[in-house]
């Protein structure tokens, strides 16, 4: 089959050309750096941001989330240059309003405080971010029972209060933290929840708990936060499965945790008791609001909590089920800083190599409509799984059909199969051998 | 056909028809197994799956992708529903709902391939009357 390919790709004379202008949707750290190294491979790019300014979206990066470093010096020189390329466009309190055409031609409508503008794009690149909830458990004691963000926003103030000579507010004696493996986040958490157990630890000089399922260490600073931690004299405790019971007095609260590496045996079991003053817990991480209009307007798929990026091995980082649409960062789950920086470089690679020739060839054994057959029932728009289907109008005839657009096909025949009409057929080579195959059955 | 009757593997190119190289390289495939490679699970017509019956097959199965590993996303779904559909018309007018399946594999399950396939020639032998080609 492989032979047979490359012989009508040699063959093929159908040349598509690309634009080579890129759109990366947002402006956090992930996009700036997919348009920064998108520029030095000397594309063009415009970076759209709905908020006033880069900084907003980039708040979270900041603090002591996403990763064990401080990113902050690192974004505003990255951001300065940034306005400095003369490739790249920022276009800020701006929004999407409309994405037609494929690869190599998207057509985008964007819309500035009311003022739409339109423009062609090669390729898009999202790179819109995620979101913190920091919804907590309810309790009579919201003000004991607080999320990484707010002890940081307490410790703040607590530093601001000290500095400028005022009374702080009470400092709590007993501080625990747990942390709960979930997944992909727990590298993320473990850094916050270390990060903000030293700051206690040397800001109020609390004792510290962690109460921790892992500690996700992947990276040399994380593996010497903890060894920080552990020395300056944080404790911490390991569960399993039963996760720590949180139980609510008049004045304290307790939680309950059996810490599985003490052993089974003895009276105790591993149960511990940490009665403490202030109890934090970790974020969840959410897409943002705007993440499932965008998904339409792309026409892209997500995952089942919303974040966009199906699961899927075939979907490499960044890829979507969309030839030309890539992902970066926070849209697609949460990544710590590093693994975002990894990725928009990445992502800035498949995209140049798949927009930098002026003409590329189309893909072989493409499906192709039969416009008098097509009655214009939409299944093939709703089961190409590559969005590469669309309504095309003939101006001579003055009659509309189903369109599929050779150089965002896969070829992987799912509409040939779904079309009512029989309208569709597989090009040269793929689906004639299976037919050849089972006449030579008979 | 040589042997007694006869299976046709339609199998995904990505997937299924890459297993069948494995198997052939491995313990082989059996001789009544005839396999067509598709350019994914989803492609294959429920009208493809009764031609190859009415052709002389006495089953028919096909080889997607595991979940989530579709490179086209669904079309391993979408060829799970269509043999089920099959198989219901296959009910209907009479015939063993077993004649047609639908399994999903990965290319390097080259024994998977071959005992899934030993299986189904099984289960088809014990379908096909004493005697008969086995329709």
């Amino acid at each position: 089959m492989d032979v047979r390919k490359t012989v009508a790709l040699l063959s093929n004379p159908e040349h598509v050309s690309l634009s080579k202008r890129v759109l990366v949707l947002g402006g956090g750290i992930g996009g700036i750096e997919t348009a920064l190294n998108l520029a030095s491979l000397g594309c063009a790019c415009t970076l759209v941001e709905p908020g006033e300014s880069l900084e907003a979206r980039a708040e979270a990066m900041f603090s002591s989330h996403n990763a064990a470093k401080d990113y902050a010096g690192f974004f505003s020189t990255r951001k300065a240059a940034l306005f400095r390329d003369f490739r790249i466009n920022v276009l800020l309190k701006t929004r999407v309003v409309s994405v037609a055409g494929h690869i190599g031609d998207f057509r985008v409508r964007t819309d500035c405080a009311g003022k739409t503008s339109a423009q062609g794009f090669g390729a898009i690149v999202v790179a819109t971010g995620f979101e913190l909830d920091a919804a907590l458990p309810d309790t009579e004691m919201p003000h004991r029972v607080i999320s990484h963000l707010e002890l940081e926003k307490r410790i703040r103030n607590f530093r601001q209060g000290m500095r400028s000579g005022r009374a702080g507010s009470v400092i709590p004696k007993d501080v625990c933290f747990i942390v709960a493996d979930s997944g992909d986040d727990s590298a993320i958490r473990s850094a916050s929840a270390l990060k903000g157990a030293l700051a206690v630890q040397k800001f109020w000089q609390s004792n510290v708990f962690v109460c921790c399922q892992n500690v996700g260490a992947p990276r040399e600073e994380m593996e010497k936060l903890y060894g920080e931690a552990r020395s300056s004299g944080v404790v911490f405790f390991k569960f399993d499965e039963e996760r720590p019971a949180i139980s609510i007095g008049d004045t304290v609260l307790e939680v309950t945790v059996r810490d599985s590496s003490a052993g089974p045996d003895g009276e105790w079991k591993g149960l511990i008791k940490i009665a403490c003053d202030l109890l934090v817990v970790p974020e969840r991480f959410v897409p943002r609001p705007d993440t499932a209009c965008l998904r339409r307007l792309l026409r892209v798929n997500a995952d089942a909590s919303g974040f966009l990026q199906e699961n899927n091995v075939w979907l490499k980082p960044g890829a979507s089920n969309r030839k030309g649409i890539f992902f970066v960062g926070g849209c697609r789950g949460s990544l710590d800083v590093d693994d975002i920086l990894v990725e928009a470089r990445a992502v800035a690679l498949e995209v140049y190599n798949l927009v930098r020739s002026d003409e590329v060839p189309l893909p072989i054994g493409i499906a192709t409509v039969d416009a008098a057959k097509c009655a214009l029932c939409l299944t093939c728009l709703r089961s190409c799984p590559h969005a590469a289907v669309e309504v095309d109008h003939n101006p001579e005839t003055g009659g509309k059909a189903a369109l599929v657009v050779g150089i965002a096909c896969e070829a992987c025949g799912i509409c040939v199969a779904e079309c009512p009409a029989n309208a569709i057929q597989m090009g040269e080579g793929e689906h004639q051998q299976a037919a050849t195959e089972l006449v030579r059955l008979r | 056909m040589a042997s007694e009757f006869s299976i046709v593997a339609f199998c995904c190119e990505h997937s299924g028809a890459l297993a069948a190289g494995t198997a052939f390289a491995d313990a082989g495939i059996p001789d009544n197994v005839k396999i067509v490679s598709v350019p994914c699970s989803g492609s294959v017509q429920t009208i493809d799956i009764l031609k190859a019956l009415h052709s002389g097959a006495a089953g028919v199965v096909i080889f997607g992708c595991h979940d989530g590993a579709c490179k086209h996303l669904s079309g391993n779904q979408r060829a799970k529903k269509r043999v089920a559909y099959a198989a219901g018309i296959l009910e209907e007018i009479g015939w063993e709902r077993e004649r047609v399946g639908f399994s999903t594999i990965a290319s390097v399950e080259g024994k998977v391939f071959s005992d899934l396939l030993a299986q189904m020639t099984h289960g088809l032998r014990s379908l096909a009357p004493e005697g008969s080609e086995g329709v």
